[in-house]
């Protein structure tokens, strides 16, 4: 048992924090909470520069070749930063690739993320916004050395910005098991037929609509097995899941961490508000929160990197750090009285974003029922 | 970073199971961790008792009792994570005993005079000693410190009068807590003393008096000792005179991570699966069926395997030479509240079930080996007994975050 970082993984994750600081501080974030396109291109070009997008691309097209979770500890520093843009999908896209990917796909797309050249996202949701097989409805029929697709994807982040996409479709009718025909295709989003709208969202990050009207995608972009996609879609969702708890766990960190520093410095009643015991306690429940929140995770994030059964440690981790998320950023708030309500403290850009979190490959209750699918209830 | 045990730790683990499942059965007495509750007479209390330490005679012919002594007191020096994984398995499978010589063993190790390590060391080893503990009084709960049970020099003794409580003071000796100077700052002028409860007929020594008390259900739980100029040998102090608040601190790199409550929960979880399950066959409504009741078991499974890891983390933080304090804290104060949450709840979903004590006979079968509602009631004092629920809170905001007093 070792829960600790390596040398290695220290020196990436305060690297990362450095890096963030500086390149993105809270007034970057401010600002592309404005800008259209979320991020600038000279950050995303730093990005890649820093090896962060090759972070896991092994050697040979021209990543560094680090495991999931070094992953994971980089994603923590990503949400404790709150870093805008398309990271997060792009990172899970590459993912897929690796996972899944044949050696051309890998040839082609590996190396062109590693350098900052293509920004990718991830395209499962739909209208109705589920994430089992029976949610994936979106029509690709054969026709020659193509599918043709038709109909359309929902809360897909930064579709507006993205080169690629990873779509599910249905390539053959649901039958009785939803499961099968799927097929996961890899689309190059700047294909005739794509159409792509911004939606207005509390934590304003860039989720969109993605619709396909006649899209012609080659045959050879087949992520994985035709028609026998959903193994290979399960997998990305949960490595989705638990990179998104690493995510959270930075932000929550981050939020403690903002708190603690408040609350000890706030005086009323001629005291540190922290003296009081009803914020001490409120203090030691965020920390519990916090704490379990990190340890739950990467035992499943390392779970996912070792191949080991995942099922029931990644769902308990995204069921335990969605619902926790939500009681410390509340918390958070009540513990800074009314500064922390406005626009002008930095604790909203972290509540704002937790809550779009909390639902981001599925919410307590939905990881809640594979836990006791898991349990064999 | 790696979540999984040592091979060694892992086949402790493979080993301890076996051998539970072949040598323990639980003839219906709830001998687990320190809520042994007892739903019965007096004379069936002392024999569960009697089953648990014949059980522990096994566990020290295996050479596990004291796995985790030091070598030089015949102990086994076994690591951290050895003994995290032999607690872990003890506890699933519902062991009455796991490690030998409690909080007694480790500080007469570090404090004890030479003849209190040849008399009870060896006897702690074999299971063949228990100590009754006194330290709370009914003026000092979680304020310990501020204990008033006063021990006067006179001679070679002290002359002791005083009271304590939330004990079982049933035991030949006991090891006890004493104010020995009242004008020092109150955790200078303690004393730690071992001590003989009853003579060698097993009567209570001149000035001692002892009386029972009853929890809620009417179930004997712990007594009240009165002491009336009770004298005690001055040899008997461990450590020294006034240092006694600090010796009874000691711990030794014993591992203390509460691994056994989660184990515990998984298996009462499981239990009550499979309880459900054999119910649902009888024509009642299948409960598990329902969506509110899968997402509370499944909620509790999430929970209890979120305690599992921060209990690991304790043990890992002590395998690496660090002294957890604050994650101890969370450890016990969130081990606590899921225990009484998964318990009551559980309890509610088994209807009027989840009401039945454990003695309505063999008619009556419910999960846990039929303690599940009984020890849902018994619950309500983890979050008050070792410190309450808000003493670790505060531990957890003022040493763990600094905030201040
Ligand atoms: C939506 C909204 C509307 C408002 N409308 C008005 C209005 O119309 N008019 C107006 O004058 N003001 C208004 N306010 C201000 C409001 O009255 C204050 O925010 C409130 O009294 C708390 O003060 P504070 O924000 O300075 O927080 P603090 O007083 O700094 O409190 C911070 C935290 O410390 C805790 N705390 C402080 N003292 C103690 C103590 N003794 N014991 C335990 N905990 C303590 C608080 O409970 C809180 O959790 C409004 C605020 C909000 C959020
Ligand atoms: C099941 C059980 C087993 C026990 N076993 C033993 C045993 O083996 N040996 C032994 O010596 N004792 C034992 N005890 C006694 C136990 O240690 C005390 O009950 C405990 O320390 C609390 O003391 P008290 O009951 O006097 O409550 P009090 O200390 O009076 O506390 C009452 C309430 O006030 C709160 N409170 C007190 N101080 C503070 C503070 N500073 N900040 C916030 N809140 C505070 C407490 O948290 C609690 O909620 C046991 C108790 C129980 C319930």
């Amino acid at each position: 048992m070792d829960l600790g970082l390596t040398e290695d993984q220290e020196m990436l994750r305060s690297m990362a924090r450095e890096f963030i600081e500086q390149e993105a501080p809270r007034t970057y974030v401010r600002d592309m909470e404005e800008d259209d396109r979320g991020i600038t291109t000279d950050l995303w070009q730093k990005i890649a520069q820093v090896g962060w997008l090759g972070l896991i691309v092994p050697e040979e097209h021209g990543g560094t070749g680090q495991s999931l979770v070094d992953l994971g500890i980089l994603m923590e520093e990503v949400g404790h930063g709150v870093l805008p843009g398309p990271f997060f999908n792009t990172a899970l896209v590459t993912v897929g690739i690796l996972d899944s990917g044949t050696d051309a796909q890998k040839a082609e797309y590996l190396p062109k993320i590693a350098n900052g050249d293509i920004i990718a996202s991830q395209a499962i949701m739909e209208p109705y916004s589920r994430l089992d097989a029976g949610g994936i409805n979106l029509d690709a029929k054969k026709q020659g050395e193509n599918y043709v697709l038709n109909g359309s994807k929902l809360f897909v982040e930064n579709a507006h910005v993205s080169d690629l996409l990873l779509v599910p479709v249905r390539t053959r009718k649901a039958g009785k098991n939803a499961e099968n025909g799927i097929t996961l295709l890899l689309v190059d989003a700047n294909s005739d037929g794509i159409k792509v709208d911004k939606l207005k969202t509390i934590a304003t990050d860039n989720q969109c609509e993605v619709t396909f009207k006649n899209v012609k995608v080659s045959a050879a972009n087949v992520l994985g097995e035709a028609n026998n996609g959903w193994d290979t879609l399960k997998l990305l969702l949960q490595k989705g899941a638990s990179l998104r708890c690493c995510q959270m766990v930075g932000a929550l960190q981050e939020v403690l961490d903002m708190t603690v520093e408040y609350v000890k410095n706030r005086v009323q009643f001629g005291r540190p508000i922290g003296s009081f015991q009803a914020i001490q306690h409120y203090c030691a429940n965020m920390a519990t929160d916090v704490d379990g929140s990190r340890f739950i995770t990467y035992q499943g994030l390392w779970r996912l990197g070792e191949e080991l059964p995942s099922d029931l440690e990644v769902s308990a981790a995204k069921a335990w750090v969605s619902d926790s998320a939500q009681r410390v950023a509340a918390t958070a708030h009540q513990c800074h009285g009314a500064i922390g309500f406005t626009q002008e403290h930095d604790l909203q850009l972290f509540t704002r974003r937790l809550k779009a979190w909390e639902v981001s490959f599925g919410d307590g209750d939905y990881h809640r029922e594979r836990v006791a699918q898991a349990m064999d209830i | 970073m790696d979540f999984q045990l040592t091979a060694e730790a892992q086949s402790i683990r493979d080993e301890a199971r076996d051998f539970v499942r072949k040598e323990w059965k639980n003839p219906g007495h709830d001998l687990t961790g320190g809520l042994a509750a007892w739903h019965g007479d007096e004379d069936n209390r002392h024999a569960g008792g009697e089953i648990a330490k014949e059980f522990a005679k096994k566990l020290v012919d295996k050479g596990w009792y004291t796995m985790h002594w030091p070598k030089e007191f015949g102990g086994g020096d076994a690591s951290i994570e050895k003994q995290l994984a032999y607690r872990e398995v003890m506890s699933y499978e519902d062991a009455p005993a796991s490690l030998g010589g409690g909080l007694v063993a480790p500080v007469l190790m570090v404090h004890g005079a030479d003849w209190m390590k040849k008399e009870f060391l060896p006897k702690l080893a074999t299971a063949d000693i228990e100590f009754s503990q006194g330290f709370s009084e009914p003026d000092a709960g979680s304020d310990l410190a501020g204990l008033k049970t006063r021990a006067v020099r006179d001679g070679d003794d002290y002359i002791i009068n005083g009271q304590k409580i939330w004990g079982t003071y049933r035991n030949d000796w006991i090891h006890i807590l004493v104010r020995t100077d009242t004008d020092a700052p109150k955790h200078r002028g303690i004393t730690y003393l071992i001590a003989r409860l009853k003579d060698e007929n097993g009567d209570y020594m001149p000035g001692i008096t002892v009386r029972g008390i009853n929890d809620g259900t009417g179930n004997h739980r712990w007594d009240e000792l009165f002491m009336e100029n009770w004298r005690v040998p001055a040899q008997s102090i461990i450590g020294e005179e006034n240092r006694g608040w600090y010796a009874a601190m000691t711990t030794l790199s014993f591992e203390r991570s509460n691994i056994g409550r989660p184990a515990q929960l998984l298996r009462t979880l499981e239990d009550t699966i499979d309880w459900f399950e054999a119910n649902s066959k009888k024509g009642t409504e299948d409960t598990l069926a329902r969506a509110e009741i899968r997402n509370r078991l499944a909620s509790w499974r999430v929970e209890v395997e979120m305690l599992r890891m921060l209990c690991y983390r304790v043990g890992w933080m002590q395998s690496q030479g660090l002294v957890p304090q604050r994650e101890s804290s969370m450890v016990k104060a969130t081990g606590d509240e899921l225990f009484q949450r998964i318990y009551r709840g559980i309890s509610q979903i088994m209807g009027g079930y989840g009401n039945l004590l454990p003695t309505n006979g063999p008619k009556y079968k419910l999960p846990v080996n039929d303690f599940l509602p009984a020890r849902g009631w018994q619950s309500i004092g983890t979050s008050i007994g070792g410190g309450t629920r808000e003493i670790q809170k505060n531990i957890i905001a003022q040493r763990g975050l600094g905030l201040p007093r």
